[in-house]
């Protein structure tokens, strides 16, 4: 998939990895609900997906289904992150998740885990 | 008055550029929302086509680039094409000789000098370039409302509290979209905040201003405005001061919107505001100028605006108002003399006085008409022309005319064009021109303005005189007056009463006349138009003398003074009462009838008897036939069948009186197949008929009738 996903569309792929396949009428009573969307504008809104290769439907039913995983769109957006503020250099962006000095305990061990794994 | 979209626009351009040049001198000394208030103005004005006279009037003093005044079709069909002259405005009912004749001539557009296409092409092209205008609009702005409906919604501690201090009847909501860089404000019944993603919702100061902007566009209900001129822009395309106005009343709506979002949050914070102002990016999100950004191309003027935004002083309102009311009066209302000019007493002062001016019928000077330069009347041929009347149809923009009455002229003259173009002049036949009615008062007739059925006649002529109960066609009397409604049917020995006529029968009377209808053009009735009234010929005259002449004397039925062989009694038929009805129709006497039933269509019956008339007679019947809408024809059929006397009738009954000559007769009724009607006098030489009924073929409607008659002389 080339092009990026606006935060539309992201909602409704939001939908779809939250509660894996679904029909485009349930996506479209649940964001309803969330976000008060009429059921034009969700469909609108799958159908562009649809052509963005981010969702595959099938039939019956319009049944819909992520054709990517939310991790490729984090890494994106990660990435997108931190080459548009952060310079390029991902260290910059961990550095600036450290300052923010609100990582509790848990998390720090957490990313010691993490950073362990990596090596 | 009523005015036409090319006055209405030009008027708007007059004031537009009033108000733009008034907004260049004091628009930071004025409350901002006056020239919200003048744009309104203007607006109105472009949009409604009425217009308050007002001495005033601004217009008054322009003159000589006003556009053609539109005048209303009268239903004397006298229009008058009024050159547009400050002089006459003092003086109504003063003549139209102008007094500046090279001015004048520049003023006419002289009615031949039109375009040829002017009619068709003006408009064709006004309305496309609303259409495109409009759909132009409509595009852009969906575009970018489904962009605002995949907005998301803004979880905030701040924006709920806000939300909840806002007192706004209609649901307000705060969203936030991706696809913008300024915020804004869309929808009327239930607006939205749509914030950029980026915002910076830690930093509430700036944030309060932001809100409290759109928040104010939002009570103010710009959208909606902006919405009206895009209208009035697309109404007015062709107008580049309705363009002007469109930029400044869009800067306009913004400026007030910053007047009061300072004055909301105290003035000392102008600085920070404009600050701000700066500060956030003013790019707008697409074309359209229909929700009301942040941004706009003038932030300049925004940020000074802003800074010299000071307390209302009561001399500031004071002018503020002066030059709402002054504008409006100067402006608004059209000129006084116009309005005089056009009206009424222009019409009369036309119909009384009959100056010709020579430089408007100038055009038509190569087709014969002239100007007598003594007396200053119209003359086409050497003759002193009564009516001359010349019209164009300019499409949306109104009918262009002249009318000229001169009461003593004695020709009626009438200009020919062809699409619009001058092609020559007509005189109008003398019988159209005794039939014009020109309302005068004529003594010793008592033309009362009450109303009869023959007012509509009125104008072709024809004059009743109510209190002694007749009619007159110029200076006869008229004897037989007939009109047939729906269908061209005279008056024949044959009369039926189910044709609709309006007609009138005056022993005393000298001329017959016939309204002449046109059936091809029928009215919401039925009726034929009428196109005028025909006196009739010596022929017809004569036929109708014998034909109505005893119609208000007894009829004389029975044998009388015929000599009338009656056969054996009618046997053999069964069925219907053979009286049933007839008295009612006929009132007089019956020397036989008899009933039939069953007859097919293209059948005839005959009666048993045989009828030998001696001499010439008239054979008077009355027939009561089902279904009424088969078409029958009674009548008499010569015992050899080689000839038939009869009439055709349609409507279930029927009676009347049939010529014929002496012979031997069936009395017959025959079944009709077509449509149409005969009528007229049917001679019948002698012979022996029966009288029969036929039922014609194509109908597949078994005729049952009766049909009853008697011989007369």
């Amino acid at each position: 998939m080339e092009t990026k996903l606006f935060d539309s569309e992201l909602k409704i792929m939001e939908v779809l990895w939250r509660c894996g396949d679904t029909t485009a009428k349930q996506i479209s009573d649940i964001l309803n609900k969330e976000v008060g969307w009429n059921i034009n504008t969700t469909y609108t809104l799958i159908k562009r997906c649809i052509k963005k290769g981010a969702i595959e439907r099938s039939e019956p039913n319009f049944m819909c289904h992520a054709l990517i995983p939310k991790e490729e769109v984090q890494e994106a957006e990660t990435n997108e992150l931190i080459n548009k503020i952060f310079d390029g250099s991902a260290d910059k962006l961990f550095a600036a998740l450290l300052n923010r000095k609100k990582l509790s305990a848990e998390q720090i061990e957490k990313l010691k885990q993490i950073v362990g794994e990596l090596e | 008055m009523t005015m036409n979209l090319l006055q209405m626009s030009f008027y708007g351009a007059v004031l537009i550029l009033v108000i733009t040049a008034v907004r260049a001198l004091a628009i930071n000394r004025l409350p901002k929302k006056t020239f919200l208030i003048l744009w309104g103005i203007v607006m109105l004005r472009l949009l409604i086509p009425y217009s308050v006279p007002s001495a005033l009037s601004v217009y008054s003093w322009i003159g000589s680039n006003m556009p053609e005044a539109v005048i209303e079709e009268s239903e004397t069909h006298y229009d008058h094409y009024a050159p547009v002259s400050p002089t006459v405005s003092s003086e109504p009912t003063e003549k139209l000789t102008p007094s500046e004749p090279s001015e004048q001539k520049a003023q006419i557009p002289s009615l031949s000098s039109e375009n040829n296409g002017f009619n068709t092409v003006l408009p064709v092209t006004w309305l496309s370039g609303t259409v495109l205008l409009a759909v132009f609009f409509t595009a852009a702005y969906l575009r970018c409302y489904f962009e605002f409906k995949t907005s998301l919604p803004v979880e905030n501690e701040f924006t709920r509290q806000w939300l909840i201090e806002q007192k706004i009847k209609r649901p307000l909501s705060i969203r936030q979209s991706d696809k913008i860089t300024a915020p804004l404000t869309y929808g009327i019944f239930r607006p939205v905040i749509l914030m950029p993603k980026q915002t910076d919702w830690n930093n509430t100061k700036q944030l309060r201003y932001v809100l409290l902007h759109e928040y104010v566009h939002i009570c103010r209900f710009d959208a909606f405005l902006k919405l009206i001129c895009v209208f009035v822009l697309c109404l007015h395309w062709f107008n580049p001061a309705v363009w002007l106005m469109y930029i400044l009343f869009n800067r306009d709506i913004e400026l007030v919107c910053d007047e009061c979002t300072v004055k909301n949050s105290g003035l000392s914070n102008k600085a920070d505001y404009a600050l701000m102002l700066i500060g956030m990016e003013e790019k707008k999100a697409g074309l359209t100028r229909l929700y009301s950004g942040f941004g706009n191309n003038s932030i300049k003027e925004r940020i000074v605006s802003v800074m010299k935004i000071k307390k209302i002083s009561a001399p500031a309102v004071a002018v503020s108002v002066i030059l709402t009311v002054g504008v409006t009066a100067a402006f608004a209302t059209s000129a006084d003399y116009e309005e005089i000019y056009i009206g009424e007493s222009v019409r009369e002062a036309a119909v009384s006085e009959n100056i010709a001016d020579p430089t408007m019928y100038e055009v038509y000077k190569p087709f014969g008409l002239t100007v007598n330069p003594a007396d200053s009347k119209l003359y086409y041929g050497g003759k002193l022309v009564r009516c001359f009347d010349d019209q164009i149809s300019a499409g949306f923009f109104g009918i262009k005319a002249i009318g000229y009455y001169e009461k003593n002229g004695v020709i009626d003259v009438r200009a020919v064009r062809e699409n619009s173009e001058l092609t020559g002049l007509e005189v109008l036949s003398e019988e159209d021109f005794n039939s014009k009615t020109i309302k005068e008062d004529v003594p010793n007739r008592d033309t009362a303005s009450s109303t009869s059925i023959f007012d509509i006649y009125l104008e072709y002529g024809l004059e009743y005189d109510k209190a002694q109960n007749v009619l007159y066609y110029g200076d006869d009397r008229v004897r037989l007056f007939w009109d047939c409604l729906s269908s061209d049917s005279k008056p024949s020995a044959s009369e039926s009463p189910f044709i609709s006529t309006v007609s009138n029968w005056d022993e005393k009377g000298t001329v017959d006349l016939y309204v002449v209808r046109d059936y091809r053009q029928k009215d919401k009735n039925g009726y034929g138009k009428i196109t005028g009234l025909r006196i009739a010929g010596q022929q017809e005259f004569e036929n109708n003398t014998l034909i109505f002449a005893d119609r208000n004397e007894a009829a004389e039925y029975g044998n009388g003074n015929m000599a009338v062989t009656v056969s054996e009694n009618l046997v053999g038929f069964e069925g219907m009462d053979e009286r049933e009805g007839y008295e009612e129709i006929y009132g007089g006497e019956i020397v036989d009838s008899f009933p039939f039933f069953g007859v097919k269509s293209g059948q005839y019956v005959l009666s048993e008897a045989v009828y030998e008339i001696k001499d010439a007679a008239l054979f008077n019947y009355a027939v009561n036939w089902e279904p009424m809408g088969n078409y029958i024809q009674v009548g008499l059929i010569s015992t050899d069948k080689s000839r038939v006397y009869s009439d055709s009738c349609i409507s279930g009954r029927a009676s009347g009186n049939i010529e014929f000559p002496s012979g031997s007769y069936y009395v017959m009724v025959y079944n009709e197949p077509s449509s149409g009607r005969a009528s007229g006098n049917i001679e019948i030489p002698s012979g022996s008929y029966y009288v029969m009924v036929y039922n014609e073929p194509s109908s597949d409607i078994d005729l049952n009738a009766t049909v009853a008659y008697s011989f007369n002389k």
